[in-house]
């Protein structure tokens, strides 16, 4: 019996590394502790550059209201844009008939291949960002259809939040459940962390901001506009027209 | 001396316990890294770019499969059993009971239970020469590995 105990506790370190190997808490152990000997000495009020894109967005089955997302009844086709001090920095694919939507930082262009004039930064489908104290990085997702997209919301985080890992936004509005922003090192490989974390500290927007519109969505808005200035004047005119002289 | 047997002992335990969780635990990653072509190879097949994990226990189990049984069995039995072996004779003497065992195969097990110990190094140098940028990185498992095999040389 006395001559167990050796096995037994070899047993018990290994059932506790399965263990820990099992929940992943090991794993997300590992990455802090190598993030942390690497970023050693290193100054954390100083801005960042970090490379960012969306991961994934999962969209409830159906809108607040009880609206399905297409008129199809199929599931949305989501896309999204990335903003850093209102300049447009990423914009994604559009994610068809998805209720999870994921995106690929990586960006293969065929042509690029072919040509010959390829570098790393061809490949890469990424926001390259400085996290400045007071700035803010913000993802507009939109819903997709054959003719137009509308806005959905738009997310807004300071940039100073932003660390290397999966950044999980519980959003829960507008039929979005939730997003995932990727945040990895400003250069070098394209490496994600599997460290995971939640971030509560953002700002989610129904209004769409003027910087977000498109050209196009911009002339619609102007000449709704111009429609509205002129239908007024004209029932102006309309009804001093009918009106007696008099009265 | 009843003090210094109890802190032996201990120690023994101590070492089986890190020998236990480096069976268990990542021993090695290698990180690939195929330059501006990693796109290129992560599309056509996107594990191939991936980070791989190496395991004491997936190792053995891996060559066993690919047919190496000669390699798998020393990696088994020095890796592993002769390990367990030892620390089975460490604990006993070091608790005062010493099992009667010839001097020379006791001699034996010390020495081939280090063999574990030129293996990974084996393993390590084969894949530094890997061509391109293939970097390997050391995961605890290895430092378990490490710690379990000096503290056993120790008491």
């Amino acid at each position: 019996m006395r001559l167990l105990v050796p096995i037994i506790v070899i047993l018990a370190g290994g059932a506790l590394a399965f263990y820990l190997n099992s929940n992943g808490s090991f794993s997300y152990a590992v990455d802090d502790f190598t993030e942390k000997v690497k970023t050693l000495g290193e100054s954390t009020n100083e801005p960042v550059v970090y490379r960012v894109w969306l991961h994934e967005v999962e969209a409830n089955p159906v809108l607040p209201d009880g609206a399905k997302w297409d008129q199809d009844g199929s599931a949305p086709d989501l896309s999204a844009e990335l903003y850093w001090q209102e300049i447009r920095l990423l914009e994604t694919g559009v994610a068809k008939d998805s209720l999870i939507s994921r995106w690929s930082p990586t960006n293969l262009s065929v042509g690029k291949l072919l040509d010959g004039s390829v570098n790393q930064s061809d490949f890469e489908s990424v926001a390259t960002l400085r996290t400045v104290e007071g700035t803010f990085l913000e993802i507009a997702v939109y819903e997709n259809d054959l003719v137009q997209r509308s806005f959905v919301g738009l997310l807004r985080i300071p940039a100073t939040t932003l660390q290397k890992g999966i950044v999980n936004l519980p959003i829960n509005r507008n039929g979005i459940a939730y997003l995932k922003l990727a945040v990895a090192s400003g250069s070098g490989e394209l490496e994600l962390l599997n460290r995971q974390r939640n971030l509560d500290s953002f700002e989610w927007l129904t209004e769409q901001p003027e910087y977000t519109k498109s050209s196009v969505e911009r002339s619609v808005d102007s000449v709704s506009k111009d429609l509205e200035i002129w239908g007024a004047k004209g029932q102006r005119a309309l009804e001093q027209l009918l009106t007696p002289d008099g009265e | 001396m009843r003090s210094e047997q109890s802190i032996r002992s201990w120690a023994t335990l101590a070492a089986a316990f890190s020998f236990g969780l480096a069976c268990m635990l990542p021993l090695l990653v290698i990180q690939p890294d195929l330059g501006v072509a990693e796109p290129v190879v992560a599309f056509f097949d996107a594990a191939a770019v991936e980070d791989q994990v190496v395991y004491l226990i997936e190792s053995i189990w891996s060559l066993f499969e690919t047919g190496e049984w000669l390699l798998a069995s020393i990696l088994l039995v020095c890796a592993l059993l002769l390990p367990i072996l030892k620390f089975v004779l460490l604990y006993a003497e070091h608790t005062g009971r010493p099992l009667q065992i010839p001097s020379a195969i006791r001699l034996a097990i010390s020495k081939l239970a280090m063999a574990e110990v030129f293996l990974i190094a084996l393993f390590l140098v084969l894949i530094k020469e890997m061509p391109g940028g293939t970097s390997l990185a050391l995961a605890p498992g290895f430092y378990c590995f490490l710690f379990a095999s000096i503290a056993a040389l120790l008491v």
